[in-house]
């Protein structure tokens, strides 16, 4: 004579413990679920800051020192001007790898600092 | 390398990951549907609706999720509630009787007395058919049958006795043919 317990186990195993096949019904939970949320991620959302952040710096001070670019430019045409004449003075090709690597790095840190 | 249920949750949470909560439905449809499928009497296409209100409240719902029980077991809960809801409502509105045949996916023939059980089953208190179900149906513990439901083990273990008193014969003619 079995147990008690074992008989209903049997039984309702038999009858309602079969594995129930999917037959699309994920799907249908995925298209009935709420639209997504839109959250960005942390990461995606820090990036964001920093540009933000970067392009408004850029502009105020863009304005404020409107006057002063004027002089900017001028001087780097001059120094152009100067570069220009002096190309076969291998410290220009010196100033210009250095400028390039501190741009690399300064790029690259920009990067890893938005993809953490 | 699969991946946890937890590990599945926290990717909802934190990145809305549609594709990690489609994982969490694929791993425990079967579950809830299998268990709807049973208290409801074998109304599958009901299960079905009921199991797809419920894997919807628990998308919005997953950030109450403690991790007490295991997800499987907090799927279940909220089934229970859905059918609890519906039973509340078939009161005020009737709907159609659980039909006599149940749809079965698989097709698989009855034996006679896994139907007579079934049957008898229907004449249970909903609470009782589903202590019932989850503690042999789908092998949950007292515990974590008690988690689902939202009761106090004491509750459960009586919905179980009371049940077991009510199939005794059926039980007892079937131990004597086995």
């Amino acid at each position: 004579m079995k147990d008690e317990d074992d008989i209903l186990k049997e039984l309702m195993s038999g009858t309602g413990g079969n594995y129930v096949m999917d037959d699309g019904f994920t799907r249908r939970v995925m298209d009935s679920l709420p639209r997504a949320r839109n959250r960005m991620t942390s990461a995606r959302r820090r990036t964001a800051l920093i540009l933000a952040a970067t392009a408004i710096g850029c502009s105020v001070s863009a304005i404020l020192s409107a006057p002063a670019l004027a002089e900017v430019a001028r001087s780097f045409s001059e120094i152009t001007g100067k570069i220009s004449a002096n190309t076969n003075d291998p410290s220009f090709y010196i100033y210009v790898a250095c400028a390039l690597a501190a741009s690399s790095i300064c790029a690259l840190s920009c990067l890893r600092f938005g993809r953490n | 390398m699969e991946l946890k249920d937890t590990d599945l949750i926290a990717r909802v949470l934190v990145d809305d990951d549609r594709n990690a909560f489609a994982e969490l439905v694929r791993r425990h449809q079967s579950v809830l549907r299998g268990f709807l499928r049973r208290v409801t009497g074998g109304d599958a296409a009901l299960a079905d609706d009921l199991a797809q209100e419920t894997c919807i409240a628990a998308y919005k719902n997953l950030a109450k999720y403690g991790g007490a029980s295991s997800f499987g077991t907090w799927l279940v809960g909220i089934g229970y509630n859905r059918y609890r809801q519906w039973c509340r409502k078939k009161k005020e509105t009737p709907l159609p009787d659980i039909p006599e045949t149940p749809d079965d996916a698989h097709g698989t023939p009855e034996k006679g007395m896994e139907m007579d059980v079934r049957e008898a089953m229907k004449g249970l208190r909903a609470e009782e058919r589903a202590a019932l179900e989850l503690c042999y149906g789908q092998g949950m513990s007292h515990d974590e049958a008690a988690a689902a439901l939202g009761c106090p083990l004491g509750t459960l273990k009586t919905h179980i006795l009371r049940a077991k008193q009510q199939l005794r014969i059926l039980l007892s003619a079937y131990s004597e043919n086995a």
